[in-house]
């Protein structure tokens, strides 16, 4: 955190194209807040948990991480200062979407929910660069999620099923496997003819030994 | 158009007049007949619409995705820039009027309270669509073979096997 506020809020919005807003007043928005420090591995945010501020990361980065279906955390991104980190959570008021954990040596600023909610509705130039921040990064975090989803989508067709699909297809090759087996068997036995049966037996030609 | 029509719209609920008036006046108005194209899949999408009145219905190869009511917005990925295509192809099911945004409305936010709506409505938009995306990236992940290694422990015996697993098991190996 070398570099002064304004510095970080220049990069920021140089990284999201948005040349007409001024980094004064951008660092405005944030002004009154010290920065924090986290150490590596350190949890910023918790998936599920509620939100009460979003972050400036000024320093170092962050893993941003998803559980799957299994519950298993899944990496979606690696952020770099400068950028926000938090803000989905604070803008619909849903629990945070992703764990958040410190790459290196972190500094941000946190904007609390009550600062974040006046600005929100605030014509002044800090407010709009705010929101004008906020935007373009969601803008830009949608078109990779998307891009995600289309990989995905456009990737070699795996195997695509149902859990009842799994379940009758299982049943199904249980059941071929079990009548290749009994076949198997008869192969291998050797049929054995009591003397009765060659006794009575009434076929053409010579009875079976 | 007259005022009362904009400030009857959800999204500027609470704005004063003299800010729509203001808004109003960046824009540029567009009545619509019933079956005009306003967007075509594929077209860059540089420009963005509000719908004021009517209705309009967006649609696929002829596939419809949905309606468009009042108070919602017309390809506003074109506001912030990235450059994307339409989506979709959307045109008019009822005689509709429209405003079509300027190419950079936003730079207004700074003083007009009804683009401070709109950046607003902007904001929720983005945030749902990314929620979507993100669980529709949840449910692709379900079948798709081991997460990530992280730095959280991942459980070797997973509850719900995959369909991947279960032929393993079957078939024998990996």
């Amino acid at each position: 955190m070398m570099a002064t506020l304004i510095e970080h809020c220049a990069r920021l919005l140089v990284d999201l194209g948005l040349n007409d807003v001024e980094p004064v007043h951008l660092a405005s928005a944030f002004g009154n807040v010290a920065p924090r420090r986290l150490a590596p591995g350190e949890v910023l945010c918790v998936e599920g948990e509620p939100a009460d501020s979003l972050f400036l990361l000024l320093l170092g980065g962050v893993r941003v991480q998803r559980a799957d279906a299994q519950g298993q955390p899944r990496e979606v991104a690696v952020l770099a200062a400068p950028s926000l980190v938090g803000h989905l959570a604070l803008i619909d008021g849903s629990p945070r979407s992703a764990t958040c954990i410190a790459e290196g040596d972190v500094g941000l600023i946190a904007l609390e929910r009550s600062t974040y909610e006046r600005l929100l509705t605030e014509a002044s130039p800090r407010a709009a660069a705010l929101r004008r921040v906020l935007m373009t990064s969601l803008a830009a975090q949608l078109a990779s999620a998307n891009a995600r989803v289309q990989a995905l989508a456009a990737a070699p067709p795996t195997v695509e099923a149902t859990a009842q699909d799994v379940d009758e297809l299982s049943d199904l090759l249980e059941g071929l496997k079990v009548d290749r087996e009994l076949e198997r068997a008869a192969e291998a036995m050797e049929v054995v003819y009591t003397d009765e049966q060659r006794r009575n037996w009434r076929g053409l030609g010579a009875p079976p030994r | 158009m007259s005022q009362h029509r904009l400030s009857a719209l959800t999204v500027f609920r609470g704005v004063p007049e003299a800010d729509l008036q203001a808004f109003e006046a960046l824009c540029t108005p567009v009545n619509l007949g019933v079956g005009h194209v306003i967007f075509r899949t594929g077209e860059a999408a540089d420009s963005a619409m509000l719908l004021v009145s009517g209705r309009l219905v967006a649609s696929v190869g002829g596939r419809e995705l949905g309606e468009i009511h009042p108070g919602e917005l017309l390809g506003e990925l074109g506001l912030l820039g990235r450059g994307q295509r339409r989506s979709a192809d959307v045109s008019a099911r009822e005689p509709s009027f429209a405003l079509l945004l300027p190419p950079n409305p936003l730079a207004s936010g700074d003083r007009n309270l009804a683009v401070v709506a709109i950046e607003r409505h902007l904001l929720a938009t983005l945030a749902r669509r990314i929620r979507r995306t993100n669980q529709a990236l949840s449910s692709v992940w379900r079948d798709d073979g081991p997460a990530q290694p992280s730095a959280a422990a991942v459980s070797p015996s997973s509850p719900a096997p995959s369909l991947r697993s279960r032929l393993a098991r079957l078939f024998g190996g990996a």
